[in-house]
C-alpha cells in the first residue's frame, strides 16, 4: 500500500508554484538596458563609428532569433531525430527570400558586381565539407549552433556559457591550423560563383527552383502525400487570419504585448525577418551577416593576452595582410589590438538583443544544466564548432545563411555536410545524452 | 491519468523525444505534463505535437521562464 502511495506521489504533478509577481521587474530592467543601448547607438552614430551597424544589427538579429526561437541546429537535426521539418522549411523560405533580397541589391547597384566582390564567397571544397561536418556534430551535442549559442547565452542558459569557451578554443585552434588546410586543399580549390558559372538568369532560376523543391520534399517527408493534401484543404493560412481577427476584437494593450513580446513568433516569421535583416545589413554594412570572424578575433585577443602570438596564426596572417577599413582599428600604433575588431562587438550585441527580448517577455532566469553529462558535450561541441567554422571559413551564418543567397557553391556544400554532421551528432546525442 | 515529465535543464530535442516516447504508450485522452525551462520548447514541443500529431497542447508559465506544457493524446 505504501509503495503504491509513494508511486502515486512520484507521478503526481507538482502544483504550480506560487507565482511571485516579479514580471515588471524584468521589464523595467529591459527598459533601462534599452535606453542605454539607444544612447550608445546615438553616440556611435554621431561619431560615425564603424561599430554602429554591427551593434544595431546585432541587437536586431538577437532580438528576432530569440523572439522566433529560430534554431539552425534544429533545422538540420530534427529531420533525423524527430522527423520534423518545420524549422527546415522556415530556413528554406528564408533562403528564398534572402536570395531575392541579395539579387535586388545586385540589381540596384549597376556597374558593380556587388555579390561577387562583397558577398560571402569562399572556395567550395574538402575544407568546407570537413568543417561543416565537424560543425554539424558539434551543434547537436552542444545544443546550439553559433547564433543559437549567442541567443541562449542571452536567455541565461549556463550550458551555453560553457559552449562559448569551447568555441573560442576551437576558433583559436582552427585559426592556427588553417595553414594545414590551406596548403593541402583551400589554395587549389576554386570559388564557384553560380552566376559566373551559369549566367545570372539560369543561376537564379536554378537556385530558386532547388530551394522550392527542397521545401516540397521537406513537407512530403514530414507529412506524406496525405498530410499535404489535408493541409491544403485546411487552408494553411486560415489560422493566421483567425488570430488577427481575434486580436482586432480586443485590441487591449495586454493582447498586443502578448502577441509581440511574449508569445514566440512563428518560425516562418522569424526566418523572413532574418532574411530581410540580412539584406538590409548587407546594404548598409557592406557585407552579409557573419558571426565567427568576431569570435575568432576575441580568441586572438585572449591568445595574445595569454602570451601566444596570434599574428603568426594562419587566419590572422591572411586577415591582417588585407588592409581593410575595418582593420584600421585593430592595427594600432602600439601593436595589434584584436579586441577592436568591429565584429567582436557584433556578436556581443546579438547576446544583448536576446537578453533584451527575454527580459521584455519576463522570462529570464539562470538556467542550470540537468546533468553533468552535458558539460563535456557542451565543451566538445563548442570546440568542434569553433574549429569547423574556421576551416570551413564560416559558421551556420557566414558559410550557410549568407553564403547561399550570395549564390556561392560553398554555401550548398556547407548545407549538405552540416546535415551529415547533424545526423551523426544525433546518434551521439541519443546514445550519451538522453537517459 | 496524468503523466509528468521533468525536463528542467534539458535542451532540445530531448524534451520532445521523452514526451513522444511516453505518449506512444498512452491511450487516447490521456495526457502528459512536461515541465521545462528551455524557452525553445514552448514553441518546438507544441508545434510538434499539435501540427504533426493533432494533439491538444496548453502552456502555463509556472514561474518566470519555467513552463508546464500539457499534451493530450487525441
Amino acid at each position: 500500500m505504501r509503495a503504491v502511495l509513494e508511486n502515486l506521489e512520484k507521478r503526481s504533478i507538482p502544483a504550480a508554484r506560487s507565482k511571485t509577481w516579479t514580471f515588471p521587474r524584468q521589464q523595467r530592467l529591459a527598459l533601462i538596458l534599452l535606453s542605454a543601448n539607444a544612447l550608445l547607438l546615438f553616440s556611435l552614430a554621431q561619431r560615425v563609428s564603424p561599430l554602429f551597424y554591427p551593434w544595431l544589427f546585432g541587437l536586431l538579429f538577437g532580438f528576432v532569433l530569440q523572439r522566433s526561437r529560430f534554431c539552425f541546429a534544429a533545422a538540420s537535426r530534427d529531420i533525423f531525430l524527430i522527423r520534423n521539418t518545420m524549422l527546415t522549411r522556415a530556413l528554406l523560405l528564408a533562403f528564398i527570400l534572402s536570395s531575392l533580397g541579395f539579387l535586388l541589391l545586385e540589381i540596384l547597384t549597376p556597374g558593380v558586381e556587388l555579390l561577387f566582390t562583397q558577398g560571402k564567397l569562399q572556395p567550395a571544397g574538402v575544407s568546407t565539407a570537413a568543417g561543416a561536418f565537424f560543425f554539424g556534430i558539434g551543434m547537436v551535442i552542444a545544443g546550439s549552433c553559433a547564433s543559437g549559442m549567442l541567443m541562449r547565452m542571452g536567455e541565461g542558459y549556463m550550458l551555453q556559457w560553457l559552449v562559448m569557451p569551447g568555441f573560442l578554443l576551437g576558433s583559436a585552434l582552427g585559426a592556427w591550423h588553417l595553414g594545414w588546410w590551406y596548403d593541402r586543399f583551400i589554395a587549389a580549390t576554386p570559388v564557384v560563383f553560380l552566376p559566373h558559372l551559369l549566367d545570372w538568369p539560369l543561376a537564379v532560376l536554378l537556385q530558386l527552383s532547388l530551394l522550392s523543391l527542397l521545401f516540397f520534399l521537406a513537407c512530403l517527408y514530414q507529412d506524406g502525400w496525405q498530410g499535404i493534401s489535408l493541409g491544403l484543404k485546411k487552408r494553411p493560412f486560415a489560422s493566421l487570419f483567425k488570430k488577427s481577427r481575434q486580436n482586432s476584437k480586443k485590441p487591449e494593450k495586454k493582447a498586443l504585448y502578448d502577441l509581440l513580446l511574449k508569445k514566440p513568433w512563428p518560425y516562418v516569421a522569424g526566418g523572413a525577418l532574418l532574411a530581410m535583416l540580412n539584406t538590409a545589413y548587407f546594404a548598409l554594412w557592406g557585407a552579409p551577416w557573419g558571426i565567427t570572424d568576431g569570435i575568432t578575433f576575441l580568441a586572438g585577443w585572449l591568445g595574445d593576452l595569454a602570451g601566444f602570438s596570434p599574428e603568426n596564426w594562419h587566419y590572422f596572417q591572411g586577415k591582417l595582410s588585407i588592409d581593410g577599413a575595418h582593420l584600421s582599428a585593430v592595427q594600432g600604433n602600439t601593436g595589434i589590438n584584436y579586441f577592436a575588431y568591429p565584429l567582436t562587438f557584433h556578436f556581443m550585441a546579438v547576446i544583448m538583443g536576446s537578453l533584451l527580448s527575454t527580459l521584455l517577455a519576463g522570462e529570464f532566469r539562470l538556467r542550470k544544466w540537468r546533468s553533468r553529462r552535458f558539460v563535456p558535450a557542451a565543451l566538445l561541441g563548442g570546440l568542434l564548432m569553433g574549429y569547423g567554422s574556421r576551416i570551413a571559413l564560416g559558421c551556420n551564418i557566414g558559410a550557410y545563411f549568407s553564403a547561399i543567397p550570395s549564390f556561392s557553391l560553398h554555401g550548398w556544400v556547407f548545407g549538405l555536410f552540416i546535415l551529415i554532421g547533424a545526423y551523426l551528432g544525433g546518434k551521439i546525442l541519443l546514445r550519451y545524452l538522453v537517459d | 491519468m496524468e503523466h509528468f515529465i521533468d525536463a528542467l535543464g534539458e535542451m532540445c530535442p530531448i524534451p520532445i523525444i521523452k514526451a513522444e516516447k511516453k505518449l506512444k504508450k498512452l491511450n487516447m485522452g490521456e495526457k502528459v505534463v512536461l515541465e521545462t525551462d528551455h524557452s525553445c520548447s514552448i514553441q518546438s514541443v507544441t508545434s510538434h505535437f499539435t501540427k504533426k500529431y493533432g494533439y491538444a497542447c496548453t502552456i502555463t508559465e509556472v514561474e518566470e521562464g519555467v513552463w508546464q506544457i500539457e499534451i493530450i493524446k487525441k
